[in-house]
């Protein structure tokens, strides 16, 4: 992956292949450049081969989300920071690319997780009360099927407000609620003191 | 890290995990060492030794929101990379470790240049 400048393409040309919904998108602009875009603003234009190749035996499928990454050592030998593009197909493979133009796929050896934080999986800013929701895979399919491009940050808030006006709520209780709420019914409860778990009424 | 191969360690009754968040778990075995556990917590999928790991545990315990241990595999060459134990925090902080005792803290690039915004 070698950082480029864009070159002049015809807008016609431009293939997104992210889902519509995903807050940042993958544009192939033309063979082996890529541009990744955040509300019609280029964040990024890169090069490369390896993307290309893995695009062409993948076909039609689109990808879930995409996240530009800066991975500084904290402890360690080699580079300190290197850029990295990590994305997520809808089937939850996930691979990353980094910038020495390497592919990697992620092999889990641990059991899938089910809960999402909304800031890790759609790269929201860390804020209140986001940070202290979880989310089942459930409850992100949903919740992408009801907020609108750009809109998931507000979806999410009115959840947390329809749970926290909820009578009955308490940090010191694990006890799960039904909620009846804006976007629909669904149910939530504390973990621990501080993270609050949403899942689907069904 | 020393990934140890003896996964039939018995957890100590006291044994507090530090991903409660989580549907997998960690629970330190004795010093230095820690055993990850699936959903079930029956026995765990496996369990390391590292210094290092200690002293991340004792910044993120109780903070992980999200807990993923893979290897990558390189698409280009085919080879296995090390085994490396992703932890996410609710502000969306990753910090990942692996085998060679490396830990590297991954940043999404939009929250980083708000941070270097605001302090500037």
């Amino acid at each position: 992956m070698r950082e480029t400048k864009l070159s002049l393409i015809k807008p016609s040309k431009i293939k997104v292949l992210t889902v519509p919904r995903s807050l940042l998108k993958l544009n192939r602009c033309a063979k082996d450049e890529y541009a990744i875009t955040k509300d019609h603003r280029v964040l990024n234009v890169f090069e490369s081969l390896s993307l290309s190749r893995h695009l062409a035996l993948e076909g039609r499928r689109k990808i879930r989300w995409i996240r530009l990454v800066e991975k500084s050592m904290q402890h360690g030998a080699g580079a300190k920071r290197i850029f990295e593009i990590h994305f997520q197909y809808c089937d939850g493979r996930m691979f990353i690319l980094d910038e020495r133009d390497r592919l990697f796929s992620v092999n889990e050896v641990s059991w899938g997780r089910s809960l999402h934080s909304p800031c890790g999986l759609w790269g929201l800013v860390p804020e209140e009360p986001i940070i202290h929701m979880l989310l089942t895979s459930r409850m992100v399919d949903l919740i992408e099927s009801q907020a609108m491009e750009g809109q998931i940050p507000h979806v999410l808030r009115t959840y947390w407000r329809d749970w926290s006006l909820t009578p009955g709520t308490s940090p010191h209780s694990t006890r799960t609620i039904n909620i009846r709420g804006e976007f629909g019914s669904f149910k939530a409860n504390y973990i621990n003191s501080k993270m609050v778990k949403f899942d689907t009424s069904r | 890290m020393k990934i140890l191969s003896n996964t039939n360690i018995k957890r100590p009754l006291n044994a507090v995990d530090l991903a409660p968040a989580c549907d997998a778990s960690i629970f330190e075995i004795e010093e230095f060492t820690y055993a990850f556990y699936g959903p079930k917590k029956t026995a765990p999928f496996v369990v390391i030794e590292s210094e290092i790991f200690y002293l991340l545990m004792q910044r993120l315990a109780g903070r992980i929101v999200e807990l993923n241990v893979f290897r990558p595999l390189c698409l280009c060459c085919g080879g296995t990379g090390l085994l490396t134990i992703r932890l996410t925090e609710a502000d969306g902080c990753v910090s990942q470790f692996n085998e060679a005792d490396e830990l590297e803290l991954c940043m999404d690039l939009e929250t980083l240049y708000q941070k270097r915004n605001a302090r500037n």
